[in-house]
């Protein structure tokens, strides 16, 4: 079994970012008067940016369980207490009926930017970052299990699995 | 999608303060201020100036202050949703702009629907009929669009309309809902007028997005999937929609950011023409007299729509088109 946790410096960059939001939008509400509208406007951002950070901590905490059998995800990493949607999540190889892999870049010309692994089984989801260490081993297992299921991938996600040198032979995978 | 989304926001909100910074700054560049203008114009005119009354009015406006105090004092004032005072109007730009912010962004946004409506299917018919009689009627009629200036275009059918129905079509309402209450009535009069200046504005983006999409779809429809495609017995239609269409709507999407302010900035001489209750002419006239709050608010609502423009569109792209781009990317 490997165990995979997401990189800290990124983590703790992602943190950063939730509070300059939050400070950027959420400070300037304090200092309004009864501007209703930059109220409703500056508040609906500045909860973007609270959801943000809360999942930040949470992938902060998260261990991603690895095995012969299928992926699990522990959003408290090992810890005791349990609060709805924070459960842990398995889902096996074997039921693996979605795979979708997106590629997101701030740059207009895509020459930088963070991948999107996102798995299903019918029932449960699983959505993984490209910061989580050893994403790579993760992506590859998963366009093996798609295959093995004749799971249906998007153009775009063929094309980003041969951006990670991942390539579905032709005639699989369709 | 949500780290990207809040990327993006980062992204937007400093982005929109330094455009605000900057646009301060450049209202500020002509030497002097409104005040001395107008003393300036007095003392041409051979009329009195009361110097103790411009001392005055100079402290009221806060116009003796640092610069940074009058430019903290004016972003702080549009987060509140207040725009700053008009020294020409003498009233609050508020009241001054009244409905013309958001008649322009009607006038825009009708701009940006009409373009895309015409120019998608004979783009797409012009792409996949490269050559026949119908793609160079098409084509030809495409290059006069780009070719005629909007405000001739304006112009010719202000003339036609007179003369052929003895009527003007300048306006964005009829005369007696200038001015009143939003209403019903007031609504489908704007809707009324609304189409002649968005043809008259939309002319040459559809053009030229006409130009744009067809010769993006004949690039994809080369290629040798699409070949492969059409040798495997792929029905046309499927074979057009699955892929090649996707993959040249990107630049339709692209577009957005910059399209509006195009538009904005596009429509100022048709605003005058066709006598348009728009921002164009009021900003042309701000910028003249140096009434710096409302040239200024009018050039933040500009930069606002190209960022709030760019922003939909990168989502957009995310959306429809998150691929990577194989040479040389990075993925962290």
């Amino acid at each position: 079994m490997n165990v995979h946790r997401y990189d800290k410096h990124s983590v703790r960059a992602d943190l950063r970012r939730a509070a300059m939001g939050l400070l950027l939008t959420a400070g300037p509400m304090l200092l309004l008067g009864d501007s209703t509208v930059a109220l409703v406007i500056l508040g609906v951002l500045a909860l973007l940016f609270l959801a943000f950070g809360l999942r930040t901590i949470l992938r902060g905490m998260m261990l991603v369980h690895v095995t012969e059998h299928g992926l699990s995800s522990d959003p408290l990493g090992g810890r005791k207490g349990s609060l709805p949607g924070l459960a842990p999540r398995t889902i096996a190889w074997r039921d693996i009926r979605k795979v979708g892999l997106r590629f997101f870049s701030l740059k207009r010309d895509r020459s930088e930017g963070w991948m999107e692994l996102s798995l299903g089984d019918g029932h449960r989801s699983l959505r993984l970052d490209s910061t989580l260490d050893g994403f790579k081993d993760i992506v590859v297992r998963a366009a093996e299990a798609a295959r093995a299921n004749n799971v249906a991938l998007s153009d775009s996600t063929k094309a980003n699995l041969s951006g990670l040198g991942i390539h579905i032979p032709a005639g699989d995978a369709a | 999608m949500l780290r990207y989304i809040v990327h993006r926001f980062l992204v937007m909100i400093p982005t929109l303060l330094a455009i605000s910074f900057i646009v301060f700054v450049i209202i500020q560049l002509p030497p002097g201020d409104y005040l001395e203008s107008y003393v300036a114009e007095l003392q041409a005119r051979g009329e009195g100036v009361d110097f103790d009354k411009v001392a005055f009015l100079r402290e009221q406006y806060g116009l003796d202050q640092p610069f940074m105090v009058q430019y903290a004092k004016w972003v702080f004032g549009l987060l509140q949703g207040d725009l700053g005072y008009s020294f020409e109007f003498n009233l609050p730009v508020n009241a001054v702009v009244g409905d013309r912010l958001w008649l322009t962004a009607l006038v825009s946004f009708a701009t940006i629907i009409f373009t895309w409506i015409v120019a998608f299917p004979i783009g797409v018919y012009s792409a996949t009929h490269q050559y026949s009689a119908a793609d160079h009627s098409l084509t030809f009629i495409g290059f006069l669009g780009l070719a005629t200036p909007n405000f001739l275009l304006a112009l010719v059918l202000l003339y036609l309309a007179n003369v052929w129905f003895g009527t003007s079509i300048g306006g964005l309402m009829d005369e007696r809902f200038i001015d009143q209450p939003w209403t019903m009535e007031k609504m489908m009069s704007i809707l009324a007028h609304l189409w002649i200046p968005v043809i008259v504005i939309g002319t040459s983006g559809t053009a030229g997005m006409i130009r744009r999409l067809r010769a993006n779809l004949l690039d994809e429809l080369q290629k040798q999937y699409v070949v492969t495609g059409r040798a495997k017995g792929l029905p046309p239609f499927k074979l057009l929609v699955k892929y090649p269409l996707r993959m040249s709507l990107n630049p339709f999407i692209a577009d957005i950011g910059s399209l509006l302010p195009e538009i904005i900035s596009g429509a100022a001489i048709v605003s005058v023409v066709l006598s348009l209750p728009t921002t164009g002419p009021m900003l042309l006239d701000a910028l003249r007299s140096q009434d710096m709050y409302l040239a200024g608010s009018f050039l933040m609502f500009m930069a606002l729509l190209t960022v709030l423009g760019v922003l939909v569109s990168d989502l957009l792209l995310a959306v429809l088109d998150p691929r990577i781009r194989l040479e040389g990317s990075a993925v962290k």
